[in-house]
């Protein structure tokens, strides 16, 4: 692993417990794509998927100064949200049945290609959908922007650090097979 | 090139096409950015000690209403809060002890009085989604928080 990762992030959550501004706006803007990323692999629709970050964000900022490791705040935050994003999942199943479920919108699907535009990029897309749901959220958290480390990963979706190699190699295979295949027949 | 810049390639591609495709909304970043504002070291915390939703309790149903229950403990507070949610619409009821004036607060720091009976029991309907939490007036004026519950 790369130790100065972590010296960076002991440094900067010392300045975040500091009151630095700076230094809160460096951390979310390091860690929310991935957060968001967690969140729309799991399916979530965009509004839960919002509601689940900020309420991520929140709870770091009320356990700001009892964190106990704080070369660890990614997989802190890898793992809290990936608690929002069940709890979220839960609340949905709780409600929906009660409410009938033609009366709900479809939840925008994550992989919506509406706002590609080039087609092949657009197909791409689309493939990811066809892969099974654990590929799909590995992809998906592999794909954010910073890219992450395999340690909080491995904590985003609750799997072995060993196993994320070897799966994403595997589901990168599935996804070029459904590439080759072309265009899904309707 | 080997299998794995293979790999490194097709998932700098898709990488590209989520930034296009599911971008992070300009809301969800502003919002982690001003989560920072609700910092208050002086905030002594309720923490969550039981929830109906993580005990793998059945949920708890009468008729069209979905409820949670949830219990905090802290600062000298506890707060008992049951959110239904019935026709898309959310309700808080709940009972604080410890405390004689809270206020409910919201993840963009908007506030609004919670009145208590004399018994120290609230209710809050026309709740909108997202995250929210109780913040009282606790023993000898100290400000306690419950912590943060997503509805």
């Amino acid at each position: 692993m790369d130790r100065s990762i972590d010296v960076d992030s002991v440094d900067l959550l010392g300045r975040v417990r500091a009151g630095d501004d700076a230094a809160w706006a460096e951390l979310t803007g390091q860690y929310t794509n991935l957060l968001w990323s967690l969140a729309r692999g799991m399916r979530l629709s965009e509004q839960d998927a919002a509601d689940a970050v900020q309420t991520t964000w929140l709870r770091l900022v009320e356990r700001i100064d009892t964190i106990r490791h704080p070369d660890r705040v990614g997989g802190w935050l890898a793992t809290t949200m990936r608690r929002e994003c069940l709890a979220a999942i839960a609340r949905r199943e709780r409600v929906q049945p009660a409410d009938g479920w033609d009366d709900l919108p479809a939840p925008a699907d994550p992989l919506e290609d509406g706002l590609i535009r080039e087609e092949r990029d657009a197909a791409l897309w689309r493939a990811l959908r066809a892969l099974r749901p654990r590929c799909q959220a590995l992809l998906r958290v592999l794909m954010a922007d910073p890219a992450p480390s395999y340690a909080d990963v491995a904590l985003a979706l609750d799997m072995p650090v060993g196993s994320i190699g070897p799966t994403r190699q595997r589901c990168l295979a599935a996804l070029r097979q459904l590439m080759r295949l072309g265009p899904e027949p309707v | 090139m080997s299998p794995d810049e293979d790999d490194d390639q097709l998932l700098e591609r898709l990488r590209q096409v989520a930034a296009e495709a599911d971008a992070v909304p300009e809301n969800v970043l502003a919002a982690a950015r001003a989560a920072f504002t609700m910092r208050d070291t002086d905030l002594e915390l309720a923490r969550l000690v039981a929830d109906s939703a993580e005990a793998g309790f059945e949920p708890v149903r009468s008729g069209a209403v979905a409820a949670r229950l949830l219990a905090f403990d802290g600062g000298g507070v506890q707060v008992d809060l049951d959110v239904e949610v019935a026709g898309g619409r959310t309700v808080l009821i709940g009972h604080v002890s410890g405390a004689d004036a809270c206020v409910l607060e919201r993840g963009d720091g908007s506030r609004q009085l919670v009145p208590l009976d004399e018994l120290g029991r609230f209710l809050v309907g026309g709740v909108r989604p997202g995250p929210l939490r109780l913040r009282c007036r606790g023993p000898a004026g100290r400000t306690v928080a419950t912590s943060w519950v997503t509805v």
